[in-house]
């Protein structure tokens, strides 16, 4: 773009101006001297102003999660998001907090960019608020004085990044609708926010029109029907900010024998608030979620990590569900009425709880949801840096909705052969014959082999959807107890889900839409006997698959109906318990190794587990001090700081 | 509870603030009901561990026929390749029992479990003939610290010991730095101000003999209580031939211009060592040691001044002040090592109490009155070679014997021992070192030393040396690579921590250029040729071709493992050194070009970022300083490159100004140790 002299029309503020000098141009960032005449005032004479403007020849915003859990970056570039990944992936450390330093490299590469081009860091959300909280909570004590940074995210981004631009803070919670609104291809929303706790807000209730967001009502920390969640999670044996959803898996199991005691702990107040009876609570000082009284109040001792789940437990689990279902629809039903929109926008962890998610669209009155498919604090990073995109041009970001979550970092097949080739392993290479590879893997699955799917661009957020995924054949009765032995080491209730091929899903679930994210469950309606993906109320958590969004998916999706006549495949993350999902093809040939996973498929290449003797491969991997599972935060009480 | 949350905000803002208004902060604080010990006091973990009477190390009490055994603790069994190869200990015989405790160089590192320190003492001992029979159990551990000593100290009585050799000191640096907290560098910081570093040393050195000083009272109180006598042998260090790496030569503080003066009489001792002008070299050297006592490399230079005038005891002197300039801590990772002052608190409190020592420094020095200790007597920087252990345990035999009989005797009295590691044995051990310096940053004629013996013991070792150019070699990381799951099947490099020391950390693959280069040559030696296959490798795996290579990743900038001790990791290459080296490989057939964003502090004024290839004396560009991260491309000739690896050398200007440098710098490792130039990203492709 060459920047002439000349009248121009700012088309936002209805001025015409007319730049008379260009300064300078550094980066693509260009200083103007504007000759501004303001003809809309009601003033005789005409008024004059200069003005020094910013123009930006291609917009480059970073939007950062950081500090809490799931720390993340993303890149938009004019507008149009290019990159995005969570920490954890590249440093491996579970739930890794710290400043995505690793993450905003990738997104510099991916967007191809140097640290000169970045316009604008937007972080996503406000310190001092947080702070206020945190000291609200007796978090921050006069001893804090000397061993804290209170200015550690402004002093990480300039000092680590190196970064000394323009930095722009957004609230938690507005990331959050942010970062489902405006990649809702929404024109109008009402918007809904659930998590545990941002800076003070744990729930919002807003309303986006066009380039704007408008959050009118917030529900302040400590009642937070995330840290209810929790805390019955902590309850139940399972660690926070990581056992929630298994929560979610277990309720079906159970019979909601006790949602009067659960209802104790929240009292819903009115329009969009609630609170919880703190009598229960422990987690704003102590370092456990709850009190002893909430134990009696259930009757029974909390269940210790990792022992039997007696039927109790899982009543527990259900009748948490159904408590959070129940308050859940009637705050959605309030929000209808307050904003009077057709379609709602989710985001926060809670929007995670694809149940829940359900039942809302069900019971209220709203037309469409979307649920932003990282709604977890990985997410807060795209919205973030839409709300600056908004805040910097006046315009929304993106006008279509997110066709997919495929923003990590691929590889080629050149450098996974270079890979392969230092290696022992033995392999079949398929490169420039995927029909091949789809029909060799397909077979594979129609005969029980449980494979490792490593294609393309790694998924963003907490769902594998064909990137990074471990696929079966769904119909083998013992293949879910086959995945959870070999590879996922994980408790067995724990239903897989489906990934079915778009234009069958009606035939076997019922479902009226496409969910490309995974975030929403149905019922399983198929003629086919689908054990290993069918939960135990029949439901399944879907994810459809269009050849638009994920050809080569769909293409083995396709391959694996040609032989079996079933266009569905068990999808679940690619990853070990206790392991981020894997990034590179080492990680992926690590946890192929590591596992008793039958097969992999690396881009172009497969390599089966038969051709091959992994054991002392294994036993190396085994003691590599680098690869023992790390997690970033702590689980036995929500990070709160 | 809206109050609370408004005083709460207030106070916020208040604790963001720069400068802090603590009055109001502590107003509001008071106001909030929040104090220093009202909320969230978690009560400490008294740390009084108690120990236990049926276990000691990896090994565990096990009553077989009424007679105590202790067996290795299978749910230890990951710890089991740290500690000595001993399955397990028998019930106390007729035999004299010694227990030999220790860290890695007790072991034998390099030779163990072929060879150990604890076969070659029981050798000598029993070939002695004092006793009627001496067993010595190896306790000993690799990277066993201060900490994990005192626990093995204190359970050591229940294998009913007639004495206690205690082989270490070396890995007590890592519980030293481990004290050194945040008030400690504004100590420091105020000591430099009026003393610059000596006076930093001595606070260190204060800190660092309170330390050592409490385990050795631990030691003494369970030695008398048991009535076991101890003998301690201190490690010596390898002064001639271990050298200090870049990491630990950064450039430090200093004020009025004194670094510009420092850089010069560097340049200055180095043009006359080059020109073998060893009075002027000594000159310089001693000023720059006046100037900056706390980089190694004055006093490695004056060493190498004295050494030619025939002054060992001078260069000594010089060399085990140099070794001790890592207290300073500029790296993250330096080899451990024993620094005078814990050798000389282990030897006043030893006089003190009635305890034997063995120390190797001194005792090397008599014994070879005529040189300085180097790698014919250390494989690295304290792991001793076979001459090392055997002249140690022969003083150590004699000094056991002597506290267990209560006679003195003569050294020469002691007879050597029969026992010696096979050629093959040996040639691993030099192998693994030569691996080890290098992973280290040694300079390149230790690498090929090392490596060349190992062909001398055993020529057979080129197999493994090929293994290991090939993963080397690679971009994969090592533990995926087929040659390196080959050697450790072979169970060839059992000696080097079963194999498992050839893996690199996470990120940190090298390329090993001077390992390769010497091991290449080692090969030419016995009429092996590998030098093309090892450039076809190299080309195919590094080469820069139509992608872009990344010179910051770790093949390309790092020659080491160790690295600067920052408190943080910065997303850039932060330089401290007045210049920075990068390798990369080309196959000579295309241009290239570098693409750089680097920045310089404000407080760097004037000069020119300079850059240099492959020795050349004359900069192929020159790039002005920026304080703002700035874009600076460049086009490196294809007739200038050399096929196979090229050296990119980046020089920065030095000439900060000391004050206004001080003025932005808060108390940190920072204010010794300042930034130069630093990198966000250099990238090499052809055009």
């Amino acid at each position: 773009m060459q920047i002439k002299r000349g009248f121009f029309k700012i088309i936002n503020f209805g001025l015409d101006f007319h730049i008379n000098q260009v300064y300078y141009s550094t980066r693509k960032k260009i200083v103007v001297s504007i000759y501004v005449q303001l003809f809309t005032l009601k003033i005789n004479k005409k008024t004059s102003l200069i003005y020094n403007y910013h123009i930006y020849m291609g917009l480059n915003i970073i939007g950062i999660s950081a500090f809490y859990h799931d720390s993340a970056c993303c890149i938009l570039k004019d507008g149009k998001l290019v990159a995005a990944a969570e920490e954890e992936r590249f440093t491996r450390i579970k739930f890794d907090p710290s400043l995505p330093r690793h993450a905003f490299n990738y997104c510099l590469k991916e967007a191809n960019l140097s640290i000169t081009d970045v316009d604008c860091i937007a972080f996503f959300e406000d310190p001092s608020k947080k702070l206020s909280r945190q000291i609200w909570s007796g978090h921050i004590t006069p001893d804090s004085l000397n061993e804290t940074n209170f200015n550690r995210v402004e002093d990480e981004i300039r000092d680590v990044l190196g970064y000394s631009g323009k930095i722009l803070y957004f609230d938690h919670h507005q990331s959050h609708a942010a970062s489902a609104y405006y990649f809702s291809g929404f024109e109008e929303a009402a918007l809904l926010t659930v998590d545990g706790v941002g800076e003070w807000a744990t729930t919002t209730y807003g309303k986006g029109i066009g380039g704007k967001i408008d959050l009118f009502e917030e529900v302040h920390f400590p009642h937070s029907l995330g840290l209810l969640y929790s805390t019955l999670t902590s309850y139940l044996g399972f660690r926070v900010n990581n056992g929630e959803y298994k929560v979610m898996g277990l309720a079906p199991y159970g019979k909601p024998l006790y949602v009067d005691e659960i209802n104790k702990l929240i009292i819903s107040r009115s329009d969009g608030q609630f609170e919880l009876n703190m009598e229960y609570f422990n987690f704003v000082k102590g370092n456990k979620m709850y009190t002893d009284a909430l134990p009696k109040l259930l009757g029974k001792e909390p269940r210790e990590r990792e022992s039997e789940f007696g039927q109790f437990y899982k009543d527990v689990a259900r009748s948490l569900q159904v408590v959070l279902e129940s308050i859940l629809i009637e705050k959605a039903n309030y929000l209808y009425e307050k904003t009077g929109a057709e379609n709602l926008c989710m985001a926060g962890g809670v929007a995670l709880n694809c149940v829940a998610n359900g039942k809302i669209l069900q019971n209220t009155k709203f037309k469409n949801l979307f649920v932003q498919p990282s709604a977890n604090d990985a997410g807060g990073a795209l919205g973030a840096a839409a709300l600056a995109h908004v805040e910097l041009t006046g315009e929304r970001p993106e006008k279509e909705r997110l066709k997919d979550v495929y923003l990590g970092p691929s590889y080629t097949s050149e450098e996974i052969l270079q890979t392969l080739k230092a290696t022992n392993i033995n392999y079949k290479s398929f490169v420039k014959d995927e029909e091949r590879l789809m029909e060799e893997t397909a077979r594979r699955l129609s005969k029980g082999k449980v494979i490792g799917w490593f294609q393309g661009r790694m998924e963003f957020g907490p769902r594998a959807l064909g990137a990074r995924s471990i696929l079966a054949d769904p119909q083998n009765p013992e293949m879910k107890d086959r995945i959870n032995a070999m590879v996922k080491k994980r408790e067995g209730f724990r239903p897989f889900a489906p990934a079915a091929l778009e234009e069958h899903v009606s035939e076997h679930f019922e479902i009226d839409h496409s969910s490309p994210f995974m975030l929403e469950t149905c019922q399983v309606i198929s003629k086919l006997d689908l054990p290993a993906i069918t939960h135990v109320d029949g439901s399944g958590r879907l994810q459809t698959v269009s050849e638009k969004v994920n050809g080569r998916f769909y293409d083995l999706l396709k391959a694996f109906n040609k032989v079996t006549d079933c266009p569905i495949l068990l999808n679940t993350s690619f990853n070990v318990r206790g392991e981020p999902i894997v990034c590179t093809p080492e990680d992926a040939i690590k946890c192929f190794v590591d596992t008793d996973i039958d097969c992999l498929v690396l881009g172009d290449i497969i390599i089966d587990r038969a051709q091959n003797n992994f054991d002392l491969l294994r036993l190396f991997l085994q003691n590599d001090i680098n690869r023992m599972t790390r997690s970033g935060i702590q689980h036995e009480v929500y990070t709160f700081i | 509870m809206d109050k609370l949350k408004d005083k709460a905000t207030e106070l916020s803002r208040l604790l963001m603030a720069e400068p802090k208004d603590i009055s109001a902060i502590n107003n509001l604080f008071e106001e909030l009901g929040i104090s220093s010990s009202s909320i969230n006091v978690v009560d400490k973990v008294t740390d009084t561990k108690t120990i236990a009477q049926d276990e000691l190390g990896i090994w565990k009490k096990k009553i077989v026929n009424g007679k105590e055994f202790y067996q290795r603790d299978l749910n230890k069994q990951k710890e089991w390749h740290s500690w000595a190869n001993v399955n397990e200990i028998e019930p106390k015989s007729y035999k004299k029992r010694v227990l030999l405790l220790g860290e890695s160089v007790a072991r034998g590192y390099f030779y163990a479990p072929k060879y150990s320190v604890a076969t070659e003492l029981e050798s000598v001992l029993n070939t002695s003939n004092v006793f009627n029979g001496v067993e010595v159990i190896d306790l000993s551990k690799n990277s066993m610290g201060i900490d994990e000593l005192t626990e093995i100290v204190q359970s050591s009585p229940q294998l009913k010991p007639d004495q206690i050799v205690l082989f270490a000191g070396n890995n007590w640096v890592h519980k030293l730095y481990g004290e050194i907290e945040k008030e400690d560098h504004i100590k420091m910081t105020e000591i430099y101000d009026k003393e610059l570093f000596p006076g930093v040393k001595s606070y260190l050195e204060e800190k660092f003999q309170k330390v050592v000083l409490n385990f050795l009272n631990i030691l003494v109180e369970t030695s008398k209580a048991h009535k076991i006598p101890v003998v301690i042998v201190i490690p010596g260090f390898n002064l001639l031939d271990w050298k200090s790496d870049n990491e630990e030569k950064i450039l430090p503080f200093l004020p009025d211009g004194q670094i510009e003066e420092w850089v010069k009489s560097k340049v200055k001792a180095e043009e006359a060592l080059s020109k073998e002008e060893y009075n002027l070299l000594g000159e310089e050297s001693k000023r720059m040691i006046e100037l900056d006592a706390s980089n190694p490399l004055g006093y490695e230079l004056l060493a190498k001044s004295h050494i030619k005038n025939g002054k060992i005891e001078e260069a000594i002197t010089c060399l085990d002040n140099a070794k001790d300039t890592i207290m300073f801590g500029r790296g993250i990772n330096p080899k451990p090592r024993c620094f005078k002052i814990i050798r000389d608190t282990i030897s006043k409190k030893a006089t003190e109490e009635g305890i034997s020592t063995v120390d190797l420094f001194t005792i090397f020095n008599e014994v070879y009155p005529d040189k300085v200790s180097d790698k014919e007597l250390y494989l690295d920087y304290c792991h001793l070679s076979v001459e090392g252990i055997k002249m140690g345990m022969k003083h150590t035999a004699k000094t056991v014997i002597e506290t267990m009989t209560g006679n003195e005797i003569e050294i020469s009295s002691i007879p050597d021992s029969l026992l010696h590691p096979d050629n093959t044995t040996s040639a691993i051990a030099h192998f693994s070192a030569a691996i080890h310096n290098a992973h280290y940053s040694q300079p390149k004629y230790v690498l090929e030393y090392h490596c060349q013996k190992a062909i001398e013991f055993d020529s057979e070792i080129k197999d493994l040396m090929i293994q290991y150019v090939d993963f080397s070699c690679r971009k994969t990381s090592s533990i995926l690579c087929s040659s390196f799951e080959d050697i450790l099947q072979d169970g060839a490099m059992q000696q080097y921590e079963g194999g498992m020391a050839l893996m690199h950390p996470r990120g940190k693959k090298l390329l090993d250029v001077e390992l390769i280069d010497a091991i290449i040559g080692a090969l030419k030696s016995i009429g092996l040729n590998y030098e093309n296959e090892v450039k076809r490798l190299r080309i195919s795996e590094h080469g820069v071709v139509n992608k872009e290579t990344n010179l910051l990743d770790s093949f390309y900038v790092l020659n080491g493992y160790n690295s600067y001790n920052s408190s943080r990791n910065f997303n850039f290459l932060q330089i401290r050194n007045t210049s920075k080296k990068f390798n990369f490989i080309s196959s000579r057939n295309k241009d290239l070009t570098v693409k750089m964003v680097y920045r310089t502090p404000d407080y760097i004024k004037k000069g020119n970022v300079k850059v240099y290839l492959n020795g050349k004396t004359s900069p192929i560009t020159e790039i002005d300083l920026s304080q703002e991260w700035n874009k600076e491309d460049f086009i490196i000739e294809c007739d200038t490159l050399q096929e196979g690896v090229n050296e990119l050398v980046i020089e920065w200007p030095i000439n900060y100004e000391s004050n206004e440098f001080l003025e932005r710098e808060k108390p940190s490792m920072n204010t010794f140790f300042p930034v130069i130039g630093e990198l966000y990203s250099l990238t090499i492709e052809s055009v």
